[in-house]
């Protein structure tokens, strides 16, 4: 069995001694960089698929992900950002929320995928968010919130972000939000769980 | 108000699977319950319950609506099982931590969102049970705000009714979030007979809300 079926055997089966042996024999027998392509994106998107097909629940799903994250950590990579991404997206949860578990797994798949993220945390006050845009000239403000009693301390945030960085696309998620909420409130994509985050995040920085 | 501490109660990791997202007929897979065996553990000899409530009599019920000295709960559910109610039980469910959070991973992390949030609904339950056999009366489902047709307003209630501070539980005054994340606040009634009018029935998220585990 050649090396990356065993890694993704190992991730079939959760296996993290094997996983991880793998890992090592990778890391001292392969170009760090061709370790990227040949094996953790078809590991990452192996997951994914295995996910999106009910294979396996999100606690699978994010245990492989964080051993992905890992075999990622542990290579010598010129351009830390996986794909030669340089995307920049600042993360955080709502004035007033204090729920940032959704908003910690966003974070974790768009790290895996190669995206800079500077997490805000939860509870950020709208000044913070518009400062951070701002600072680290985020190409995309993404917006948690689990509370519909947010919603307008949500909008005007929007249209604070939108009024200083236009450039700058705003996406929101959350348990009350739905894609024409979010359209009402002036973001520029609703994403609805972590199957459809990537898709929709690389079809937004194209259109 | 009256503040109750107790241990949680036992919790077998197979009772906690439905919680993470599991269907009856799935078990996960081994590595994932080792962790849910091991946080688990971790959760039921490091957290207590704390419990703040009180008990009312004096309470109106209109067809939809309630109303107590201080507040009044718009839900044509509640009003339904007050009908039959003796007492009103107004309470506030926390967990307190007694080491400090550790560093997770994501999955681990999601793992323990989700059986903190299991143990705290069982702990409540229990509770709820034992005040409802020492009164020598029934209790009815919880309704907590923001639930059924009852608005997130309705912490208002609970702010008035109770002291959540004596807790150490903070209600955000626009959102009414509460901190800790893992506490519940709720309304049942206590009487006589069953109250057995379950709106959980005829809702259409019952499948997602955590309310509708006190269906089974």
């Amino acid at each position: 069995m050649s090396t990356n079926q065993n890694l993704l055997q190992a991730l079939n089966h959760l296996d993290k001694n094997l996983f991880f042996e793998e890992v090592e024999s990778l890391i001292r027998n392969e170009p760090h960089e061709d370790i990227v392509n040949a094996y953790f994106n078809p590991g990452l998107e192996h997951t994914k698929e295995r996910y999106e097909q009910n294979y396996i629940g999100l606690p699978e799903f994010l245990l492989s992900v964080q051993w992905l994250q890992e075999l990622l950590n542990k290579l010598d990579l010129k351009n830390r950002t996986q794909n030669n991404k340089q995307i920049k997206i600042v993360l955080g949860v709502i004035e007033g929320d204090p729920h940032d578990m959704g908003k910690n797994i966003v974070k974790k798949l768009y790290e895996c995928y190669g995206y800079q993220v500077i997490d805000l945390g939860k509870d950020v006050s709208q000044d913070k968010f518009v400062q951070s845009s701002q600072e680290h000239e985020a190409d995309i403000v993404g917006i948690s919130t689990m509370m519909s009693t947010t919603m307008e301390v949500l909008e005007k945030t929007i249209q604070r972000i939108r009024e200083s960085r236009p450039e700058c696309r705003i996406v929101t998620g959350g348990a009350f939000i739905n894609a024409a909420i979010a359209s009402n409130i002036g973001a520029d994509k609703y994403i609805e769980n972590a199957i459809n985050l990537i898709p929709e995040t690389e079809e937004l920085l194209t259109n | 108000m009256y503040i109750v501490e107790s241990i949680l109660p036992e919790i077998e990791p197979a009772e906690t699977f439905k919680s993470l997202g599991y269907s009856k007929k799935d078990k996960p897979p081994s590595a994932v319950q080792e962790i849910i065996e091991s946080t688990l553990e971790r959760i039921l000899n490091n957290t207590r319950l704390l419990a703040g409530y009180d008990i009312i009599c004096d309470f109106e019920v209109e067809p939809k609506r309630l109303h107590t000295k201080h507040a009044s709960i718009e839900s044509t559910h509640m009003a339904k099982i007050a009908n039959s109610a003796q007492e009103m039980l107004i309470a506030l469910f926390t967990l307190k931590e007694l080491e400090d959070a550790k560093e997770n991973n994501i999955a681990q992390e999601f793992i323990e969102h989700g059986l903190k949030a299991y143990a705290l609904e069982r702990a409540q339950q229990r509770m709820m049970q034992e005040i409802a056999r020492q009164k020598n009366k029934y209790v009815s489902l919880p309704f907590s705000p923001g639930y059924c047709d009852w608005e997130l307003t309705g912490q208002e209630l609970i702010m008035q009714h109770l002291d959540p501070e004596a807790l150490g539980v903070h209600i955000h005054s626009q959102t009414y979030s509460m901190l800790p994340v893992y506490s519940i606040s709720c309304v049942s009634f206590l009487g006589y007979e069953k109250m057995e009018n379950n709106p959980c029935k005829y809702c259409n998220i019952k499948n997602t809300c955590n309310q509708s585990r006190y269906l089974s």
